[in-house]
């Protein structure tokens, strides 16, 4: 496919870089440095504005399968989506910031006055505000997938130092039924379980944990890894749209919920917008503030100013008063694996939601891309086709760093088990790493 | 020539006179029909007959000096409500002089009591007045709740007087209309529910039991939340089921006649999700209970109440109250000082926004609440920032500016009229109560002034100040306070 990506920013180089192996990738930014960044890479980049006519013209957007507009600006976004459509793009992807936009662009009346100028929208912000709540009601976990309708549910632990799992030789563990321990990452680096030599291994303090589980097994596992008590109290800082709509999530829940923003006309925006919410006029990094205001006797703190460095310094500031649950918003991506080094937890970026929403778009029809995590592991679902033959799931020819975890079949989920088979018209749910994520593609389908 | 041409183009208050002049050539065709049935039944009549005549003649007079064309300014809109209930009372009091033998400053406190819908009575022998006179009486009242709820809230919420622009927004919903539109429908709707609740009260009286012209003139006095009755013993010779219809349209009385509008007429919204409404009753439930057992746990005086009649001596008396109407079912000078106490703390609460009530209203308490929680929260977290909300809706600053204001000079305005009339009258208890029922348009006090007592015996002083209140008090304060400032009349002067 010809895809025309308009900035490259965050989430256009990476969108990119996901893209470029199997596509064929043009990235239109203003910014010449991009020219430079993303120069590895086996793409065309072309300087301009992304609103000239003359520019889209010159990146041949006429002529291409998909037009994706990643710029930080929603309605250049949405201007370089209507003018490539007028081009000749066949269909146009647009990346808003803004609830309002989503609101008008989805809703049905703008279709028909302007007709499908934009054939999907994508929200990001959305997409991490929801990925924050469902980490802080899950105690203990640092992330968690509900899947299968509810049915099955993918969930991510962090082995403590110091805690019940620290240094166990991982053959003689054993996991609560209802569950399936799919794999460890470790070091950016994910091992499956299958991999030969896996139950040598013992966990290490940061190593993280895959389990499948039913709702049942959940449960269970939760039982194994969460502290005995329930997140109650949650410090939002940050009263951007994101802090706003995990907020607003909180507090359906009954949690107690305090939020933080610097701008009074935002607080006062907030305080209406969100009764129940305690909302404090302030700066996030006011050590004072957050003193009085108890941040030691929360049981989550959520980081998400616009400003990586104030992230950072808020949820430090929170580790070191011992706040179990440490949520942080990573804005550059570059500053990911700093985080990580410097002892972030939860490092979540708008970016990766809204480039596994891109990659599900693009996908083939009968692949999904159901979750990225720590950008590095995969969990995708496949649709098999008719002439599928029956296979166990044990023989399936899975590459290295890829495990087949669960499989769906009508409405009955399957944990993966010695005996169970896999065969056509299943939904099958594999783990992988991403390196070899194509050559499980490439294996199944 | 010069000095005259330039005094005719200073400003006159146009609308104010041609508003007053159609209030008195309403009243003197009032007044003219009740001087038909004085004649009719061999009363007196003069009273009536020059009051008639003064009203028709002196209103043209007015509407000659005045214009009601074009839309009245802010300041003249404050300064014609105030006029309004000013001038009214002169002319209303005229027939108590000619026609009841009343000393011209009783007969003016009465007509004030009326119009106000206090319900402060400075008649002491009722047998003094005719029927005729009896009922003009409570009709003053019932006018005077049509001039409160057509006019004066209309009027005060539509300039957002003392906070009162959440009442509207609370009540109709209808903040898209245009003012002259929602002014008339507005009117109309309330007078609707306010004329068929009189008259649905006055059968529900009469067939519990009441002598018909009684249970007009009760009907008249108990939807205005006004309190003067024809009986001098007010409703306690009344049967027990008419003084449980007297709670439930005293209640219904004391709660906004709009929400009513919507709920019984239009039959969309409901009575509880109004957060008001809520609010109010609940208050009547606890203060009703409260002192049901109060009463009943505590014989005094040789009284002793069956739970029946403590039960209806709470809740006749509780309601009575706390809807500033002050119609009693028992003369409760006799109960013990706490039930008392009970009761005229309920003075300070009044009805719902939009009823004919007086007082502080529990609206207005919500939203000193809402600022009171406010302010305690800040105390524990300096830097919050907290919406005022009543229920879910969010109220705005001004609102809340306003309505402390509002607290404020009611307090004072009660602190120095219980200091003046104290003093006037040597009588501390007397002199709070006294200045506290006025204050809420409620009507009987504790004491001489007590519910079948009479203002008549106070000091003309105590009583000129008590007519200063309760005028101040029925609109809401702050017009009158505008009166005094040299603001207002630099704006009317243009």
């Amino acid at each position: 496919m010809y895809i025309v990506i308009a900035g490259g920013g965050e989430i256009g180089s990476q969108i990119a870089k996901a893209l470029h192996k199997d596509h064929d990738v043009v990235v239109v930014d203003t910014n010449p440095e991009v020219k430079e960044r993303l120069g590895g890479l086996d793409i065309q980049i072309v300087t301009g504005s992304i609103t000239d006519p003359e520019m889209l013209r010159e990146a041949k957007v006429d002529l291409c399968d998909t037009f994706v507009a990643t710029t930080n600006w929603d309605e250049v976004n949405l201007i370089a989506c209507m003018l490539a459509k007028g081009l000749g793009a066949k269909e146009t992807l647009c990346f808003v910031g803004k609830q309002s936009y989503m609101d008008i662009l989805t809703d049905p009346r703008t279709v028909e006055l302007l007709g499908m100028r934009i054939d999907q929208v994508f929200w990001p912000q959305r997409s991490l505000a929801k990925e924050i709540v469902e980490v802080i009601r899950v105690p203990g976990a640092v992330d968690t997938e509900t899947l299968a309708g509810g049915r099955l549910r993918f969930v991510e632990y962090q082995v403590r130092e110091g805690g019940p799992y620290a240094g166990k030789e991982l053959a003689l563990l054993d996991w609560p039924d209802g569950s399936f321990m799919a794999g460890i990452l470790r070091e950016g680096r994910f091992m499956a379980v299958t991999d030969p030599g896996f139950n040598n291994l013992s966990l290490e303090p940061e190593d993280r944990i895959f389990f499948m589980t039913t709702p049942g097994g959940f449960d269970a596992i939760q039982a194994c890894f969460a502290p005995k008590s329930r997140v109650r109290r949650v410090m939002v800082v940050g009263g951007g749209n994101v802090g706003y709509m995990v907020a607003q999530e909180l507090l359906r829940f009954r949690l107690e919920v305090t939020i933080i923003d610097h701008s009074p006309e935002r607080c006062a925006w907030l305080a209406e917008q969100l009764p129940g919410a305690l909302v404090l006029e302030g700066d996030g990094t006011d050590l004072e503030l957050l003193e009085s205001e108890g941040l030691d006797q929360v049981d989550a703190v959520v980081a998400v100013t616009e400003n990586d460095e104030k992230n950072l310094l808020v949820s430090l500031l929170a580790k070191q008063v011992g706040v179990q649950k440490v949520v942080t918003r990573v804005n550059r991506g570059e500053n990911r694996r700093l985080f990580e080094h410097v002892g972030i937890d939860i490092p979540l970026t708008p970016r990766a939601a809204a480039v596994r929403e891109v990659m599900d778009w693009l996908a083939p029809e009968n692949v999904d891309h159901l979750a990225l995590i720590e950008d590095q592991v995969e969990l995708l679902e496949f649709e098999l086709p008719g002439n599928f033959r029956e296979i166990p799931l044990a023989n399936l020819p899975l590459p290295k760093g890829a495990v087949a975890v669960a499989l769906e079949r009508g409405t009955k989920v399957y944990l993966r088990s010695p005996q169970l088979a896999v065969t056509a018209g299943d939904k099958l749910l594999v783990l992988t790493d991403r390196q070899v994520s194509d050559a499980v593609l490439e294996q199944i389908v | 020539m010069q000095s005259s041409s330039r005094s005719s183009e200073r400003y006159r208050p146009k609308v104010t006179f041609f508003f007053l002049g159609t209030v008195y050539i309403s009243l003197g065709l009032v007044m003219l029909a009740l001087w038909i049935a004085s004649l009719l039944l061999r009363e007196p009549a003069l009273g009536f007959g020059v009051g008639a005549a003064l009203g028709i003649g002196l209103g043209f007079g007015f509407r000659r000096l005045g214009d009601g064309r074009g839309e009245p300014s802010r300041a003249e809109a404050l300064l014609s409500v105030a006029v309004l209930w000013l001038m009214a009372p002169p002319l209303g009091a005229i027939p108590y002089v000619l026609s009841g033998g009343m000393s011209p400053i009783n007969a003016l406190f009465e007509a004030t009591s009326g119009f106000t819908t206090t319900g402060a009575t400075a008649l002491a022998d009722f047998s003094q007045f005719g029927p005729v006179l009896l009922f003009y009486r409570s009709l003053t009242q019932w006018l005077g709740g049509v001039g409160i709820l057509v006019l004066l809230a209309v009027v005060l919420t539509l300039l957002g007087v003392a906070g009162r622009q959440i009442f509207l927004a609370e009540n109709t919903g209808l903040q898209r209309e245009f003012f002259a539109p929602r002014l008339r429908s507005t009117a109309r709707n309330v007078m609707l529910v306010y004329t068929s609740l009189t008259v649905l009260a006055a059968v529900c009286y009469a067939a519990a039991g009441m002598p018909l012209f009684e249970a007009v003139c009760n009907a008249l006095s108990t939807l205005s939340t006004a309190g003067f009755s024809p009986n001098p013993r007010s409703f306690e010779t009344y049967p027990p089921l008419a003084q449980w219809f007297g709670v439930l349209f005293m209640f219904l009385g004391g709660s906004s006649f709009l929400l009513q509008y919507r709920v019984f007429f239009r039959r969309d919204g409901k009575l509880f999700a109004d957060t008001e409404f809520r609010v109010y009753a609940t208050i009547i439930l606890i203060a009703g209970l409260g002192l049901t057992a109060f009463l009943y746990t505590h014989p005094n005086a040789g009284v002793n109440y069956s739970l029946s009649e403590a039960l209806r001596h709470g809740f006749f008396n509780v309601t009575s109250l706390v809807t500033t109407t002050g119609f009693v079912s028992a003369d409760y000078t006799g109960w013990a000082p706490a039930a008392q106490a009970i009761l005229v703390a309920l003075m300070f609460v009044g009805g719902c926004a939009g009823s004919s009530t007086g007082g502080i209203r529990v609206l207005r308490w919500l939203v000193i609440g809402a600022l009171v929680r406010r302010e305690l929260l800040r105390s524990l977290h300096p830097q919050a920032v907290v919406t005022l909300r009543i229920g879910t809706r969010p109220i705005s600053e001004d609102v809340m500016r306003s309505v402390a204001a509002f607290v404020t000079l009611y307090v004072s305005l009660l602190a120095a009229s219980t200091l003046l009339i104290s003093i006037a009258e040597n009588n501390f208890v007397l002199g709070f109560t006294a200045a506290a029922q006025a204050m809420g348009n409620a009507g009987p006090g504790l004491g001489e002034i007590g519910p079948m007592g009479s203002y008549a015996g106070l000091h003309a002083f105590s009583k000129l100040v008590l007519m200063a209140q309760m005028w101040a008090g029925r609109i809401e304060l702050i017009p009158v306070f505008l009166l005094l400032t040299p603001e207002l009349w630099k704006r009317l002067r243009g």
